[in-house]
């Protein structure tokens, strides 16, 4: 053969051995014909060879004795020696792995390398680090003995394990490896094939051979640099790649490769096989290609542990495995940047214990932030690092001051803790307030914080402490801030619209006030360069709720309203929130024409509004919020035909109460429910007294009222105790028993707010009972 | 050890004339290697169980520990290793080939040679013609004496493919390849198969 084609037929008989079946043949078929030929002879002369001169595939035969130790078999070949299954000769039967240095590469920096690992380990003391159980030396050559762990593969293991376990499982390495890291002792060869998962699915950290020592810094420089054993590739960091001094944060990105490796289920630097500066050159600079389907916070996490630049990395093993417990617990991570909305979102997706901690997070951050604040004030000369600090303490204190009770609001049984967290809340933003009159930034954040608890304190949509004068107050202060830091950005004017749209819901239509209202809010308005249509749509909406506003110009309001939403219906006919608020919006155009006692234009905008409802239930059968809107409907189109004279009003009010009595037995945990319910039923009474249905209507309200005493919902619900008892008493004036009339009628009086700043209609029914408890005084 | 006190001086001194460059040394370095291997295995088959090989790959290694010793300068640089090993498996070629011819002579009734070095007491075939080995090897190494070389410190010295890989500096990828094709070869020669 001449010595090229000698040549060619090597290299080519190389490749063909690299392919298998098919591959092979047609790699060979597409040879040139000599070669082609010479190829295949060989191919098939490595066929029948066997074992043809092949060595023995170690040093030391089954049977062979070291030390205290018989040989059972080979299991391993690294570098630097050869791992044997071996079983001890005391009779214990005990079997273990023995290490043994191989005298090829004998030499006193191996010999060095090897005790290094023996030490090593003997310093490890950690259930996911092998144990070293004794050392020697036989016939020159040194070996150790470990305990024999029986266990799979890291990657084997977590391909038939659920995310959660390969999570748990993972962090117990990230804990060994700090446990070796706070040794002193740098891994430096992390990898998978170096992680056995025992059959009771604990990971077991194996090979500490070109472990450092870091206590000694100067004798082992050298050594830091890791050309000498070489670690494997594939698991190498950007800075080892590069020949530099491999530390701590070399293990952690060795560990987030590992990370990847179990998430993704294929090797995040795939190097074996490139030449070696290519290989180098993928390591520092090529991001390994993104995990598909990963949770954003796992994603960050990973990103984080296999940063390039060894400073991004986490500080420690310890910060990546409570990363990941964070992440596991659906806590937020520190991988993500922290932003309000994040963390609320993490608070939303936790249980009820979980608020529990954050109620104990707010004591802790007051007492930060009223350090903070102190700090504000006194170091001037920090102040924009105080700021900063304050920033984030802030940004914290809003998540849990203002998220956390939110979430407390659906469970059962936390109004006091609530109530609490409100006033913590306030006491907060007082001392913010007080402090932060020169700062536009500040008081925008602490009027937006008022606003937060005044929803806290009322509102019309969710659970809430029903304070609406204590909401009332919120907002003024919060609209002081805004008043005297004096910004003029569209955000601050935006937040001042908000503050004022608030308004109606807590003011309890005085009339005065909502005037008022309306005028500053115009103001407001007038100053934004451009007004948002959905800023002007709920500006239409304050004045159309402005009961002091002349009917007719409600009525127009309430059309255009109306009109406006039926377009924005249009292209989205099924959505359950549009088609709630085009009812809403009718069921108010219901109102205006009630009072105007345009009974029949009342009637079609309520039966209208409970057509769309209805459509919410066919849509959503166990929405139960869409239920209680369409009670609520039939309670109103019942109470505009029994007003208008029309019995069949009745009907509806029973249908009404029918729903909203199934509501209270299906959910007992909603406490608005019940309160919900002997509204219908004082309603469904005070009707049915019309017809003179006396029996009946008596005990309605009994029922009502005894739902209300077990409510102690204090407040302003349109048939309140004190309604309740004028009811009673007037039912009492019907049987002609003064006695009991009148003992309703001061109850009624008692039942009455302190402090009342009613609507119209109320303050007249108030009239009424002050009276009547007066005549029955003086009889 | 008395003996392998006496013999480590020349041979490293020895390595050392050939890491310079003499490559006279070799052929010097051999037959020391050479006599330590005879010697060792005397010993060690005198020593061992009734029944138990020992191997070329124990052989090499024992014999390298006492004429390179814990901390000759031998031992410390990869390359004088290499040379070591290098000389250690053309020794031991030596020895398996002088039984082999001596065991045909004593066939023919040409000699009476104490057999001291079974083929299988040293974990060798006994079905392996030597003789042929030894002949196709020399015609590999004139085609092609890197892959020669693999196949006598695979071979004779019962190096493992990660530390031959390491001796020749070269990744296990190769030296598994290259292995593979000079076992290939030898077989085909050896068994007769026609070349073309």
């Amino acid at each position: 053969m001449e010595a090229q084609s000698w040549e060619q037929v090597r290299q080519a008989f190389g490749l063909a051995l690299s392919r298998a079946g098919a591959d092979r043949e047609a790699y060979v078929e597409a040879l040139p014909g000599g070669i082609r030929r010479e190829v295949r002879s060989l191919l098939a002369a490595d066929e029948a060879a066997g074992d043809f001169l092949e060595p023995p595939s170690s040093t030391l035969p089954r049977g062979a004795r070291i030390g205290r130790y018989e040989v059972l078999e080979l299991v391993g070949r690294g570098g630097m020696g050869e791992v044997y299954r071996a079983v001890r000769l005391d009779g214990s039967g005990q079997q273990v792995a023995l290490k043994i240095l191989s005298p090829v590469f004998r030499s006193q920096e191996m010999e060095r390398y090897f005790r290094r690992e023996r030490q090593v380990l003997a310093q490890l003391a950690h259930p996911n680090i092998v144990r070293l159980l004794d050392s020697g030396e036989h016939s020159g050559r040194q070996y150790f003995v470990m305990e024999w762990v029986e266990g799979s593969g890291l990657i084997e293991w977590a391909r038939s394990a659920e995310r959660n376990s390969q999570l748990v499982l993972f962090e117990q390495v990230c804990r060994a490896v700090q446990s070796a890291h706070q040794s002193l002792v740098v891994h430096r060869d992390l990898k998978p094939s170096n992680i056995l998962v025992t059959a009771d699915g604990d990971p077991k950290l194996l090979d500490f051979g070109i472990a450092r020592l870091l206590e000694f810094p100067g004798g082992d420089a050298d050594s830091a640099r890791t050309n000498v054993p070489a670690m494997s590739l594939p698991y190498a960091s950007p800075e080892q790649a590069r020949g530099l001094a491999a530390g701590i944060p070399s293990d952690l990105y060795s560990l987030g490769l590992i990370l990847y490796e179990i998430l993704a289920g294929r090797v995040a630097q795939p190097v074996s096989g490139l030449p070696l500066d290519e290989a180098i050159r993928k390591i520092a600079v090529d991001d390994p290609p993104p995990v598909a389907n990963l949770p954003a916070d796992l994603a960050a996490i990973l990103r984080k542990s296999i940063a390039k630049e060894p400073e991004k990395r986490y500080a420690s093993a310890l910060d990546l495995a409570e990363d990941l417990r964070r992440y596991r617990e659906g806590y937020p991570v520190h991988a993500q940047p922290p932003g309000f909305w994040y963390r609320a979102r993490k608070l939303a997706a936790r249980n009820r214990l979980a608020l529990a901690v954050a109620v104990v997070g707010i004591l802790a951050t007051l007492a930060a932030l009223t350090g903070f604040v102190y700090q504000y004030q006194r170091a001037r000369e920090e102040k924009a690092l105080a700021q900063r600090r304050f920033e984030a303490a802030r940004k914290m204190a809003q998540a849990l001051l203002f998220d956390a009770p939110n979430q407390l609001a659906g469970v059962p049984g936390t109004i006091g803790t609530r109530r609490w967290m409100a006033e913590q809340a306030l006491g907060y933003l007082e001392r913010m307030a007080s402090d932060v009159q020169q700062d536009r930034g500040m008081a925008l954040a602490v009027a937006r914080g008022y606003r937060q608890v005044a929803y806290m304190q009322y509102n019309v949509n969710s659970p809430n402490l029903n304070d609406p004068p204590g909401a009332l107050a919120s907002l003024e202060k919060a609209e002081e801030v805004l008043r005297r830091a004096g910004g003029a950005s569209p955000e601050f004017l935006e937040e001042w619209a908000e503050n004022l749209l608030a308004r109606p819901y807590v003011q309890m239509n005085r009339a005065a006030d909502a005037l008022a209202n309306e005028q500053r809010l115009s103001d407001v308005a007038a100053r934004l360069p451009r007004i948002p249509e959905e800023l002007q749509e709920r500006i239409w909406h304050l004045h159309a709720v402005n009961e002091s506003r002349a009917p007719e110009e409600r009525i127009a309001l309430w059309n255009r309203l109306i009109d406006y939403h039926e377009a924005r219906l249009a292209p989205d006919a099924k959505n359950p929130a549009r088609l709630r608020n085009l009812a809403i919006m009718r069921k108010n155009l219901a109102g205006v024409f009630f009072s105007q006692k345009r009974m029949a234009e009342a009637v079609e905008q309520s039966r209208s509004a409970l057509a769309l409802d209805l459509a919410r239930i066919e849509m959503q059968p166990g929405d139960s919020s869409a239920w209680m809107d369409v009670s609520f409907d039939y309670g109103l189109l019942g109470q505009q035909l029994a007003e208008s004279g029309k019995r069949e009003g009745i009907d509806y009010l029973r249908k009404a109460v029918a729903i909203r009595r199934d509501l209270v037995a299906k959910d007992p945990q909603d406490r608005r429910a019940p309160e919900r319910l002997a509204w219908m039923l004082g309603e469904l009474g005070r009707q049915l007294l019309r017809w003179d249905r006396r029996g009946e209507a008596r005990n309605l309200v009994r029922e009502a009222m005894d739902l209300r005493r077990g409510l102690n919902a204090p407040g302003f619900s349109q048939n309140s105790m004190f309604d309740l008892h004028r009811l009673l008493a007037r039912i009492a004036e019907r049987d002609g028993d003064r006695a009991a009339a009148c003992r309703e009628w001061r109850l009624s009086a008692e039942a009455l707010p302190a402090s009342l700043a009613p609507a119209l209609s109320q303050a007249l029914r108030i009239e009424e009972i002050r009276r009547k408890a007066e005549d029955c005084k003086s009889n | 050890m008395a003996a392998g006190d006496a013999s480590s001086e020349p041979l490293n001194e020895l390595l050392q004339r050939w890491q310079r460059g003499d490559r006279a040394a070799f052929d010097e370095a051999v037959p020391v290697v050479y006599e330590e291997l005879r010697r060792l295995a005397r010993v060690l088959l005198r020593n061992e169980r009734a029944g138990h090989t020992l191997g070329c790959t124990a052989l090499v290694h024992e014999a390298y520990l006492r004429l390179c010793g814990a901390s000759g300068a031998a031992g410390e640089s990869l390359q004088a290793r290499a040379h070591f090993f290098g000389a250690a498996a053309r020794a031991m070629r030596r020895v398996l080939v002088d039984h082999a011819r001596a065991r045909k002579a004593v066939k023919r009734g040409e000699g009476h040679t104490m057999l001291e070095l079974d083929q299988v007491a040293i974990g060798v075939d006994p079905n392996l013609d030597v003789l042929a080995l030894d002949l196709a090897l020399d015609e590999l190494n004139t085609l092609d004496p890197e892959r020669a070389r693999i196949v006598e410190l695979r071979f004779f010295a019962g190096l493992s493919l990660e530390e031959a890989a390491a001796l020749l500096d070269c990744s296990e990828a190769t030296l598994k390849r290259d292995w593979a094709f000079a076992r290939a070869w030898l077989y085909r020669r050896i068994t007769g198969e026609p070349e073309k």
